[in-house]
């Protein structure tokens, strides 16, 4: 069992490793803030959104046309709060009791964070730290949070990563097993490594929500249910697709 | 809801309803209530239905809806109004998937390759 001078030191490690992330976040934002007050030109064309960089600014020179959706009105100084694309969750000082509560206010946080990704690589840094400053006890969930505003990886990299579990990570399945399974597909291949991703634990919970719920995509039934009876390699490109549209995978 | 409440509502009074179950099917989400969001799409069905069936399809008045501060009453308004707004609409869904803003910012991403896939068919 863990002594108290132990946990302790554990914690300040814990916000060591968050005030380096910060702190580099935070380097980026004065490089960037220099760079656009330096030459900014909001015509310039962006990399397109679903890319680890989506929607920043690209190295190409001004170039009219190839207006993003977003163009209008979004600064990379990212502002203080008028801006922000959704209100900053409210974080309890003391460490709710239900885990059901913890875990509803960990993921409207990484949520809150990721929504930065663009305008805000910016602030990022100051944000986590802000977010952190309301409650300690979030700390011990950080490695979800840090994997949640991971930009997304290659393929190879998240079926790589499987054999290294860490927290703040799951082992996903690519093509959803347990259907597959009674539609009769072979555990060889609902469990080989092609159909294997690791990838962040709230990412995870995302996805796997999203195949669960009713979806005028698909007539009205959930994703899982629309893939009943259909091909291994239908399977394999919604649960692709699915990774990609929710940040996860490189397209 | 009993049976024939939506009929007798005004086209105003089905937007609100549309909005509120909206809202509804967010928090859902967060708290991972999968039933009754489930529950909740049924009851969001109905509603579009209803305006649907109205003189002159009244689906158009949800587009009131794509400047709502919530990304998953903006996404279902979006999502609702395609068979009649179809480039608005579109526009609304684009814009969300490159929001950020998850997990809507995922389904409007699926949305647009279901559509352009031909899986999903707005009528």
């Amino acid at each position: 069992m863990q002594s108290q001078a132990g946990r302790q030191a554990g914690a300040q490690l814990r916000r060591v490793g968050w005030l380096l992330h910060a702190y580099r976040l935070e380097t980026k934002l004065h490089a960037l803030d220099h760079a656009v007050k330096a030459n900014f030109n909001p015509n310039q064309p962006r990399v397109p959104a679903g890319n680890a960089d989506g929607g920043q600014w690209t190295g190409g020179g001004g170039g009219g046309g190839g207006a993003s959706a977003r163009e209008s009105g979004e600064t990379l100084s990212g502002g203080d709060g008028d801006d922000r694309p959704g209100s900053q969750p409210k974080v309890p000082k003391h460490r709710p009791g239900s885990a059901r509560a913890r875990t509803t206010i960990v993921k409207q946080v990484a949520r809150y964070v990721a929504s930065f990704a663009i305008r805000s690589v910016v602030k990022r840094g100051r944000i986590i730290l802000e977010v952190l400053q309301q409650g300690s006890w979030l700390e011990e969930y950080a490695p979800y949070i840090r994997a949640y505003v991971e930009p997304p990886k290659s393929l190879e990299e998240l079926q790589d990563a499987v054999s290294s579990p860490q927290r703040g990570y799951d082992i996903h399945h690519i093509v959803e097993q347990t259907s597959a399974e009674q539609d009769g597909f072979p555990r060889s291949l609902i469990d080989s490594p092609e159909n294997l991703v690791r990838i962040p634990t709230l990412r995870h919970w995302q996805v796997t929500a999203w195949s669960m719920l009713r979806n005028e995509n698909y007539g009205g039934v959930s994703p899982r249910t629309y893939l009943r009876g259909r091909s291994w390699e239908e399977r394999m490109k919604v649960g692709k697709d699915a990774l990609i549209k929710n940040g996860v995978l490189k397209p | 809801m009993r049976p024939g409440e939506l009929q007798m509502m005004s086209v105003a009074q089905l937007v609100e309803r549309f909005e509120a179950i909206a809202l509804a099917q967010d928090e859902a989400i967060l708290y991972d209530e999968i039933k009754k969001f489930n529950r909740l799409f049924g009851q969001m069905e109905n509603v579009k239905e209803e305006l649907k069936s109205r003189v002159g399809d009244q689906r158009r008045a949800l587009m009131v809806l794509y400047e709502h501060p919530n990304a998953q009453v903006r996404l279902k308004a979006a999502k609702a109004t395609l068979a009649v707004a179809p480039q608005e609409a579109r526009r609304l869904i684009e814009v969300i998937a490159d929001s950020h803003e998850f997990p809507q910012a995922g389904d409007a991403g699926m949305t647009l390759l279901a559509l352009d896939e031909g899986i999903f068919k707005p009528t």
